[in-house]
């Protein structure tokens, strides 16, 4: 154990060996930073100390306490060894077996890792005190993904706590009140029934096998598939004849190690969200086994969404893509790679030949990896000649990209998921981080119920992070940046604006100040319909607090206003100072897991990888030269100008991969009728999608569990993901048809590995000078900018910003009225995504369990209006804006208000897509479309009927909020003896003269 | 131009190609493991020849009613003394010092040969002829080693106190 000099540390004993601790650090803790295991169970390092399992006593001074919530004092005498210390350990430790039966050799979590197991086995448990009691409850089997089995639970808290104050949906609790406790769901229902948002914390800390996940059991184990009439008697008779534990702890080690011969782990990172959560995966042969969270992983620890946890089914599906398909007529066959590559390449080289290089549009895709994004960039631009390559962060997150590349220069989250936790306020903005960011939304709810964080929500639904705000604030649809301005220029007029770091470290104050002039209290009261008083307290709050981040999503984005919106969010943290510190900066939420990696990675028609123009001439020399080629200096066309293009006839053949364009471009109608024009295009995904019905050529790719790379979340942290399985019938990684794709047009590339091209991008952009696979092994991470020697940056701006010379500039913006159809469209239409769907639901749809939570699309009406339009729960209503219909079941909730409606965008079913509704209008700026900005005619077709959600649904469910297990309560239980009266040193064994 | 279009012909592979390709893998890896499955084989005849194989097929098929059978017949007390018992003694022997143990069965092996002698002579000792043997030091010898194994035991049977499992 190494220490600072400068650094204060405290000597304490262990049995009288010495051992370093920092002030304030346990004794369990300090033990186990020099590797002496103190046995525990409750205690995890997510978690902290729960006090409920007693198991961790140790005697100090010569009475027991708990080494999980002591604190090391110097000079401490810790006594692990003599014998009343044991006899402490080996009471607590035979209260929790009472409370849980031992046949571990047929136990589905007899794989290494039980906390129960290994620590009965550390404590040398050779028998029991007290005799094993089953609980007078059934196991409750009635969701989908995992089982609660009370006779197995051991009453730790670690499945409370996770839930209470980790994830913080708050729906575990420990009935202590009972003659037997037990943990129950919400107030007392079946699982099914409660509010649970399947995130998995509970069963992923479960420190036996009291709550696991369905699909281990029965599978894990190579007896644990014995019928429950062979298995009973044969649990009875081991513990009739067994001598002791240690035998048996021998046999069902063996097993387990046995086991590891057929269970694969797997590190991975997730797919679902730009949060960048990994975890490992186990599996048999093809069979997902679980999903098993590690503390060590950098952004999540241990902590999942439902998605990430029990949301990989669509890996296994009969419906996969596994051959290439080519259009024949009026129908699509099968064929060879060698056909079909051979068909793409010659007629891309037709359609280059006679229309020029620009004529051909290249789609990359935001849930591919780096690597992939870096080769396809590399494939349009050196194999085909052309810039015009985009990927879907032009639906999505650009305008947040551009606004602050215009302020501070760099275009991606100031600091980490940490700056979140210990920063004072957290604005969030257009942003349903509770649902699109679900473990990024923990962090913030933890930080909120724990540490008086302050929270303020800008939004116009009350989602949960609304609900739990101390302020919520609900805008006009479209005013955002009127509101933003106007607290900017209370704050300046109050003096409250942070002069020095202004004076410092910004440009152009004067300027924005004097364009600030119109923004008034009075005019931003009037055009967004908030008091003064409310916007005034929010500027109270940003001024009290020592640090704010601001987190922003498609709520801001997705407007004709939104690089100007996203501008103004940066200009108000410029002035408050509130940038290149811990716990301050902006956090635009990237949407899919890779959005910021392929815009990273060069997939944009104006920049090389790493944001380097492709019109400077210097950095092209740079690409020139590596690559051996002529590089076009003209920056490309986006998505949007792509698919005008196609109606212009300027694009002749596009290339896709990984992504559903027809399905997810605002003005869908449009989008599809475009395509329809092309001469030839190439799709490639995992599934038949509605874009690939206009495909000539279809090209099967593996997803993200059949190969290696790394992927960039929003932290702009880079994670290597690796293969668990070989990719599905002939399917392939996406790099490896580029690759193959590319020698066939003669380009001549000898990539052995995704490793091969990440080390060729770090060699040629500067912002991944240090990135390698070697530095990114297992669960390590880089946070790009990356020195050369590795260095990352999870804090951007503490020095200088990304402009030439350092500072910042406040850039003045103004008001873009948002898009109005018209008088006849009454009623404003919001949309989004949910929980436990990823966007249209063409992966999530597979999994039958998250299918049974959440079947169809709902569109959320007001109590108001569901009144005025006499309708009900269930109700069905045709929706209907200038560019499109559709007809979906209504929720009446108080989530939304007045005439505004929220339609969930989970559905493949193009009569029920919001996109049948939205416009072509977009970003001035970004072209990214204006999906915020839709107003539409309400028809009541039926006015009750079937709810489009389950009754089932957590939605419905009933929240119990506490802190932590309220582990006071068992200990002022008649029947609870505390184990530090039992036993004291020199006390032991009828020696005693104590009072008790 | 391109329609929307969903049709999907699938040129699934016919039942003697997927033989074949299945056919290719097994004859590959028959080949390269040749002398393995050879040897495989002749075991396999001889266990046919004497019927195991028949008897672990029924085993087998039946392996559940056969599981719950033999378990519930192992679940009765006599047979939870019976593997308990075994399970003791073995335990018991384990824990025994191998020279101790030697010693005590060589005195056993000697008692065995003195007591043949004995009985030779038929005659139960009087009192004073048993009394007076205590003068011989083999005898003193064995009785304190007795002894000794009395407290012992005495000892044991005072502590016992069973666990619970």
């Amino acid at each position: 154990m190494q220490t600072t000099s400068d650094k204060q540390t405290i000597t304490f004993y262990i049995n009288g060996q010495a051992f370093q601790a920092e002030p304030g650090q346990t004794i369990l803790n300090a033990a186990a930073a020099q590797n002496y295991i103190i046995p525990s169970i409750c205690y995890h390092s997510m978690l902290g100390p729960i006090q409920s399992c007693d198991t961790c006593h140790v005697g100090v001074n010569g009475k027991l306490t708990r080494a999980c919530s002591t604190a090391v004092t110097e000079g401490m005498q810790v006594d692990t060894r003599s014998n009343w210390v044991k006899e402490a350990q080996y009471e607590a430790m035979s209260r929790i077996l009472k409370n849980h039966e031992l046949y571990c050799t047929v136990c589905d979590n007899n794989n290494g890792n039980c906390v129960v197991h290994n620590t009965a086995e550390l404590l040398e448990i050779e028998h029991q005190k007290y005799k094993f009691e089953a609980k007078p409850y059934p196991p409750d089997n009635s969701h989908p993904f995992y089982r609660y089995e009370p006779d197995q639970c051991i009453l730790c808290g670690r499945c409370v706590e996770a839930c209470q104050d980790l994830q913080v949906n708050e729906t575990l609790s420990i009935d202590w009140s009972r003659e037997v406790p037990r943990v129950i769901w919400d107030n007392d229902v079946p699982i099914d029934q409660s509010s649970c948002v399947s995130c998995g914390h509970c069963v992923t800390v479960c420190p036996c096998n009291a709550l696991m996940e369905k699909s281990m059991l029965g599978e894990a184990g190579f007896l644990t598939g014995i019928p429950p009439e062979v298995l009973e008697p044969m649990i009875d008779l081991t513990k009739e004849v067994e001598p002791g534990y240690k035998e048996i702890f021998t046999i069902s080690e063996i097993e387990a190690s046995m086991r590891k011969t057929r269970i694969k782990r797997t590190k991975t990172v997730c797919t679902y969200c730009g949060v960048g959560c990994s975890f490992e995966i186990w599996t048999k042969d093809r069979k997902i086994l679980k999903v098993e969270p590690q503390a060590e992983a950098p952004v999540n620890g241990i902590s999942t969404c439902v998605k990430g946890k029990f949301g990989w089914d669509f890996v296994n599906s009969e419906e996969r893509l596994t051959k290439p398909l080519i259009r024949r007529g009026d129908e699509f066959v099968e064929a060879t790679w060698e056909e079909a590559l051979s068909l793409v390449a010659s007629r891309l080289t037709e359609i280059k030949e006679t229309h020029g290089p620009d004529a051909i549009g290249y789609i990359a895709s935001s849930k591919c990896t780096n690597e992939e994004n870096y080769l396809f960039q590399k494939f349009a631009r050196a194999v085909m000649g052309t810039n015009n390559v985009d990927n879907c962060s032009r639906y999505c997150q650009s305008p947040a990209t551009s606004g602050l590349m215009r302020t501070v220069g760099i275009g991606g989250d100031s600091g980490t998921i940490e700056d979140l936790q210990l920063t004072d306020l957290v604005i969030v903005i257009g942003a349903n981080p509770a649902e699109s960011h679900p473990v990024l939304a923990t962090r913030i709810k933890r930080a909120h119920k724990l540490h008086g964080q302050k929270l303020a929500v800008i939004d116009l639904r009350k989602h949960e992070l609304a609900e739990r705000a101390d302020l919520f604030i609900h805008p006009k649809p479209g005013t955002d940046l009127i509101l933003l301005s106007a607290l900017t220029k209370y704050i300046i007029d109050q003096g409250w604006h942070d002069q020095a770091f202004i004076q410092a470290r910004v440009n152009g104050y004067e300027q924005y100040v004097a364009s600030l002039d119109k923004f008034t209290l009075e005019y931003a009261e009037e055009k967004t319909g908030i008091s003064k008083a409310e916007m005034v307290s929010l500027a109270t709050m940003i001024h009290e607090a020592k640090s704010m981040c601001i987190c922003w999503a498609m709520g801001v984005t997705q407007h004709m206003g939104g690089t100007d919106t996203s501008t103004a969010i940066s200009n108000l943290l410029l002035v408050t100072g509130n940038y290149g510190r811990p716990g301050t900066g902006a956090y635009p939420l990237r949407g899919h897991n890779n959005v910021q990696g392929a815009c990273d990675f060069g997939t944009m028609p104006a920049w090389f990888p790493g944001y380097e123009p492709v019109e400077n001439d210097q950095v092209r020399a740079r690409y020139e030269q590596a690559w051996g080629v002529t590089l076009p200096k003209k920056p490309g066309m986006n998505n949007h100008q792509m698919v005008e293009g196609i109606t212009r006839g300027k694009i002749k053949a596009m290339y896709l991969f990984g992504e559903d364009m027809a399905l997810v471009d605002s003005n869908s109608n449009h989008v599809e009728e475009a395509f329809g024009q092309l001469e030839f295009f190439v799709v490639q995904d995992v599934f038949f999608s509605r874009t690939a019905r206009y495909a000539d050529v279809i090209l099967p790719a593996a997803p993200s569990l059949e190969k290696e790379g790394t992927f960039t979340n929003t932290e702009r942290r880079i994670q290597r993901l690796y293969q668990v399985f070989e990719p599905l019938g002939e399917s392939k990684p996406d790099w490896q048809i580029f690759q193959e794709l590319a020698n066939l047009l003669g380009a001549n590339w000898h990539y052995a590995h995704p490793g091969e091209i990440m080390a060729e991008a770090a060699r040629l952009a500067p912002i991944f000078a240090g990135v390698s696979y070697e530095r990114l092994e297992g669960w390590n991470s880089q946070l790009w900018p990356v020195l050369p020697d590795g260095t990352s940056t999870p804090l951007l701006f503490t020095e200088r910003f990304g402009f030439a010379d350092g500072k910042a500039r406040l850039v003045p913006v103004d008001w873009t009225p948002p898009f109005e159809p018209g008088a006849d469209y009454d009623i404003h239409l919001n949309n989004g995504r949910l929980l436990e769907h990823f966007h249209e639901g063409n992966l999530t749809y597979r999994s039958a369990g998250i299918t049974h939570k959440v079947p169809e699309p709902w569109v959320e009406i007001s109590p108001e209006l569901a009144k005025e339009r006499q309708l009900q729960d269930g109700a069905l209503v045709r929706l209907t804006s200038p560019y499109g219909e559709v007809e979906v079941r209504a929720l009446v909730t108080d989530n939304v208000s007045g005439h505004e409606l929220y339609l969930t965008m989970n559905t493949p079913d193009e009569r029920k897509a919001v996109n049948r509704l939205t416009s072509s209008y977009h970003d001035k700026t970004t072209h990214t479309p204006n999906y915020k900005e839709m107003s539409v005619k309400l028809e009541v077709l039926e006015s009750s009927g079937e709810p489009p959600l389950p009754p089932h649904n957590h939605r419905f469910g009933n929240r119990q909020p506490q802190i932590g297990i309220r582990v006071e309560e068992k200990w002022n239980r008649s029947d609870f003896t505390p184990i530090d009266q039992l036993f004291a040193e020199g006390e032991y064994h009828g020696e005693t003269d104590h009072q008790h | 131009m391109a329609r929307p279009i969903t049709n999907i012909k699938k040129s699934a592979p016919s039942e003697a190609e997927q033989q074949a390709e299945a056919i290719g893998v097994i004859l590959k890896s028959l080949t390269e493991n040749r002398e393995a499955i050879v040897e495989t084989v002749e075991i396999l005849s001889h266990l046919h020849e004497i019927g195991v194989l028949a008897a672990v097929k029924a085993l087998l098929i039946q392996r559940n009613e056969v599981g719950r059978l033999a378990i519930q017949q192992l679940n009765q007390p006599s047979m939870q003394h019976l593997i308990k018992n075994a399970m003791t003694a073995v335990q018991t022997i384990g824990s025994i010092q191998p020279d101790q143990l030697q010693r005590l069965l060589n005195g056993l092996t000697g008692a065995l040969g003195q007591t043949g002698n004995q009985n030779a002579a038929a005659n139960a000792p009087t009192l004073w002829e048993l009394a007076r043997s205590m003068k011989d030091p083999e005898v003193r010898t064995s009785l304190y080693a007795m002894i000794g194994i009395l407290k012992g035991m005495g000892k044991s049977f005072q502590n016992d106190s069973r666990p619970v499992h």
